[in-house]
This record gives structure tokens, sequence and C-alpha cells, in this order.
């Protein structure tokens, strides 16, 4: 069962065309990997998904419900850890999740719920009342994406979850991803780090606003002749 | 309901996590307060005038303690040599010199009528016409006491000037109602663009655009806490000025509050449409500052009357909020005027915090395609 069905989506600023009919459909409780170069697309549709940007034609759907019309209904069924920006930076571990849990409706108890459990999985009990500022750059992330899903949400959107930080810390964060997608969430994340490919269940690659290939990691490695999905990316971005 | 209680809280958090900027909230009106009420004045005192009278007569002795008396003045006597004069000029030691003739007395008692001279360092020119007209009245008035005794000298008409509304003509009491608009322009103005602007520059305003917060909670959860604020503000200088500058408040308070209410709606509608325009904190920060506190100070009739800008600037100043604002609340503090008479101008700012608002709300939407 498809959650994201995506027909013909495209976005165009003016007579710049960002995304190009793209089509494609995310499987319940997967990992999809939307990847591509930086400017290739990959964040303009992700915003068309969750209500950010309105599409110019197309039509796209989320957790059953179209982008175009019923926004409202998607905002509550999905998370967003953006790109630029987490957590706020002046608030503390617990008042980070107490907001984003409060603007997502839960109750106090609810909460208290999340809060404590978010700090346990992450081993933060010491710093519960420090800023976020002073956390380093890997629990932030982490922190963020269970921030993200502190409301259950059926979807996660990721976008470049891992910019900037080590290898270690990456696959750490990997791990906190599969986690998620184990308990049924299902996991949409962009990123440009061609390792990360193959921790998906499946990839689309994203060029110039199209999507030149689309499946698994381990079926597009065969039917491209690529030993790695580095040189897979490689080899569509030289034929354009 | 919950959800905007919850950005609110949050609003808040940010603002005391930041101690600077809450200090500045608070402290800026006092400072701003003081500043104008004592050290900004209209009014002159301890003027150095020299006076040149070689033969010591008595009628410009008269007249020379008079001026002294009134406190206004402080004598000193200058030898009848131009340059010694030009001296005491440049120096900066008088600011006027009286010069008497050698025969005023027996003009006068000869003729009935005589000279004097009055030289004024016009480098400051609002000061130099402001002595001019303090010499002129007490000679004038020196004049009468003298022909109180000669019935038929004392001139057919003559003028008596009270000043209602403010007596001692103290600036402060001017100053006060112009402060209170531009201290609402910084704090809802700026703070509010500031703050929206923050959540762009960081990327967090998608966050809350993406969650299922309404536009219209994001707004008032960012604005909310500033309104407060300027509440506050507002209270404090008209608590200042009543106990320290002795300002009196004879208007009803429950108009003043009324319309600055408005006027403070106003003002977070400007500053929501700035942060609209606006894509870094920096960029909402200069677009307040200069599009707005500068004119609300030179255009606003806060310290420079309206009627004496340049036809082009009147015209300009039309568009200033503070402008009809601060008619209204000098007419309700200062004169008691009743708010129905005030009503074309409390129209002129319901009609733009109307429009403000719902081009601000407009504005916000917009961003999301």
């Amino acid at each position: 069962m498809s959650i994201v069905s995506v027909k013909n989506l495209t976005k165009k600023f003016g007579s710049f065309t960002a995304v190009d009919s793209i089509s494609f459909e995310v499987d319940k409780g997967k990992i999809f990997g939307f990847l591509g170069a930086n400017g290739a697309g990959k964040t303009t549709a992700m915003k068309m998904l969750i209500g950010l940007l309105a599409p110019t034609s197309g039509q796209a759907t989320v957790a059953g419900f179209d982008v175009a019309s019923e926004p409202e209904s998607i905002r509550k069924r999905i998370g967003y850890m953006s790109q630029k920006f987490s957590l706020y930076e002046d608030l503390t571990v617990r008042e980070n999740i107490r907001f984003y849990g409060g603007i997502y409706g839960l109750t106090d108890e609810e909460i208290d719920q999340a809060s404590d459990k978010i700090v346990e999985e992450l081993d933060l009990q010491e710093s519960r009342k420090t800023l976020v500022a002073s956390l380093p750059l890997g629990w932030k992330q982490k922190l963020a994406f269970s921030v993200a899903s502190v409301h259950n949400p059926d979807i996660i959107f990721l976008d470049e979850p891992t910019g900037g930080v080590d290898p270690v810390t990456r696959r750490r964060f990997w791990d906190r991803i599969y986690q998620s997608a184990d308990q049924g969430v299902t996991v949409f994340v962009t990123t440009h780090y061609m390792d990360e490919a193959e921790y998906c269940d499946r990839v689309s690659i994203m060029v110039e606003g199209r999507i030149e290939a689309l499946g698994s990691p381990n079926e597009l490695k065969t039917e491209y002749t690529a030993d790695t999905m580095d040189d897979l990316f490689v080899q569509l971005v030289r034929s354009q | 309901m919950k959800a905007l209680i919850g950005t609110i809280k949050k609003e808040i958090q940010h603002i005391i996590r930041d101690p600077r900027t809450l200090m500045l909230l608070f402290a800026m009106p006092v400072i701003q307060l003081l500043m104008f009420g004592y050290a900004v004045r209209n009014e002159v005192t301890e003027v150095d005038l020299g006076v040149v009278d070689y033969q010591n007569q008595t009628y410009v002795d008269e007249l020379v303690q008079r001026l002294e008396a009134t406190g206004y003045f402080k004598i000193t006597r200058l030898p009848n040599d131009q340059n010694e004069i030009y001296d005491a000029f440049e120096k900066g030691k008088i600011s006027a010199v009286l010069v008497a003739k050698d025969d005023v007395e027996t003009e006068l008692k000869r003729m009935g009528i005589s000279e004097l001279q009055l030289l004024l360092d016009a480098s400051n020119p609002n000061l130099a016409s402001i002595i001019e007209q303090y010499v002129r009245v007490n000679l004038n008035l020196h004049q009468l006491d003298m022909n109180r005794f000669q019935i038929s000298r004392s001139p057919p008409v003559s003028v008596s000037a009270r000043y209602l509304f403010n007596p001692e003509l103290k600036s402060s009491w001017l100053f006060v109602p112009g402060l209170i608009s531009v201290i609402l322009m910084l704090v809802s103005t700026l703070m509010t663009s500031i703050t929206i602007a923050r959540e762009k520059e960081m990327g967090s305003i998608e966050l809350l655009l993406v969650s299922p917060l309404q536009p219209y909670q994001i707004i008032i959860g960012k604005v909310f806490p500033y309104l407060v604020l300027s509440f506050v503000n507002v209270a404090s200088i008209v608590f200042l000025a009543i106990t320290v500058f002795d300002v009196p408040f004879v208007g009803n308070w429950v108009a003043f509050w009324g319309v600055s209410t408005l006027f403070i709606l106003l003002a977070l509608s400007l500053g929501i449409l700035i942060s609209g325009v606006s894509s870094s904190q920096l960029t909402a920060m200069l677009l307040s500052m200069v599009g707005l506190l500068l004119p609300t100070i030179i255009l606003s009739g806060f310290i420079f009357p309206v009627k004496n800008l340049h036809i082009i600037l009147q015209y300009i100043s039309a568009v200033i909020p503070a402008r009809w604002y601060l008619v209204v609340i000098r007419g309700i503090m200062l004169r008691g005027t009743d708010i129905l008479i005030l009503w074309k101008e409390v129209l002129i700012l319901f009609v733009m915090t109307s429009g403000l608002l719902f081009m601000s709300i407009k504005t916000f939407k917009e961003r999301l395609q």
C-alpha cells in the first residue's frame, strides 16, 4: 500500500522548471531515498509534498490526502525535519519537545510521556534542562528526529538530515531511522550522500528536475551495471 | 487554543533567554524619557547676556535687574569695546549683548523715545530668536511699569498672554506623548519584525508552517508577548511622566488606552508586514529603523510641528500613523479633549490599522507559495 503517490508533479518558477513532471510511489513503512545532486529539485519536490509549496501542475497524495486541496489533513499526519533548522537553540531539550508536542495538539500527559521516552532513548537524562545550543551536532540531529516524530506521524520527511556530520554519527542517525521504520513509520529522506542510498529500501535519483532512476538500490545497480550507488549516480549525471 | 498558548509560551522563553534585549525593552522607555525630559529642552535658561552701558544709566540698570530677576539670564558687564565683545562671542562666553547708547536716558526724557541695541549669536537661530523674544517681553513689561505713573503715556491696547494647558511651557509635556509613539514603534514594530524575520532566517518558520498551526496562530503567538510588553511600556512612560515630570493627565483614561491599543495593533501589523518582505533580521531592523523610526521622530510632530514642515513633507507626514496618534493623545492628556471631537484622527488610525492588518496577514500567507 502506498502512502505517497505522485503523478506528473511539476513546479515552475517563472520560466525555470525546478521539478519536471515526476511520478513515483512510496510504500508504507519503507525507507524511501530521494537522491540527487544539490539543485536537482529534491527540496522543491519535497516542499510540495509537505504543503510548503503549491504545485504548478500534476497530482500528489500523502497519507491518502491531496496536497493541493487537503493540506490541513496532511499536516497532522506528517513529521518534518528541515535541512536548515531543527530545534530552537535557546530552548532546553524539554522545552523543545513540549513546544512541538503542543503545536501538534498532544495533551500534557502525552507530552510528558513522549518527553521521558525521548530523553531515555537518547540518554539525555543529564542534559534535559540544558539549552539545545550546548548539545553536540550529532545529538541535536537525533533529538530533532525524535522531536519531528513526537506526534507519531504516519510518514516523516527528512531533508538532508545528516549534512555536516561525521560518518560514525551518520551511521548512528541511520540506526535511529531503522528503528522508526521497524515501528511502521514511513521515512522519506533526501540526501546527496550516495552511501546513504544503500540504506534505503527504494530510491529515486533526480537529475535536473526529472527522476532518472527509480527502484531498490540492488535493482538499480544491476540495471546500470554499477558497483556502488556512487558509480550509478556519476553514470546518470554524465549521460545528461 | 492549547497550541496557541504553546507558541506564546515559546516566544516568552525566547525573550527571557535573551537578557540583553529584555533589558533594552524595559530600560529604553525610561532612558528615553529621562533623556527627553531632562536633556532635550526647547525652553532657554541661563542665557549669558552681556551688557554694555558705559554711563551706568538708571533706566538700563533697572531693565537689567528685571532681566536678571527672571532667572533666565546671567548678566556680564562688558566694556564698550567692539573687539572685546566679539571676543566674548567667539569664545562662547555670551549668547547676546545688550548695548545702550550713552544718551538713552536723556533721549527718553527729552523726546519720549530711545533705542537699545541687541546683538545675538545666531549660529543657533532658534536660540537667538528665543532670547530676542525674552528681552522684548521684559522690555515691554519694564515700559508698562514705568508708564504706570504717567497715565497718558500707556499704550491704548496691550496684549496679556496666558498659556493654557501648559502654563510653564515645559517641553517635557510635549515630548511625553511623542515618546510613547516612538517607543511603541520600537517595541511593537521593530521587535515583532525582528522576531519573525529570525524564524525565517533560521528556517524554523518552515516547521511552523508544516505543522497544523494556522497562520493566524503563528502570528498571534509571535505578537502577543510584544503586545503585553507594549502595554507595560506605555504604562511605565505615563507613570514616570506624571510622577517625575509632573505632566498632567486631564483626559479620559479609557479613551487613552483605547486609542493606544489601536496604535499598538497598528504598530504590530506593520512589524508583521515588514517581516513579510524581509528575509533576514538585519533587513527587518534596517527597514524598521530607517523606514519608520526616523519618519516617526521627524515627521510626526513629535519635535517639529507638522505645520512648520515643507509642504511636501506635510503630505508625507499624513501617512505617518504616529502623527494622528499624537494629535489624539496630546489632546486627551494635556487638554482633556473628548475623544468624540477627535473622531477624524481616530478614524484615520482605524482605517490604517485595518488596512495594515489585512495586508500583513495576506503577505504572510502568500509567502507560502
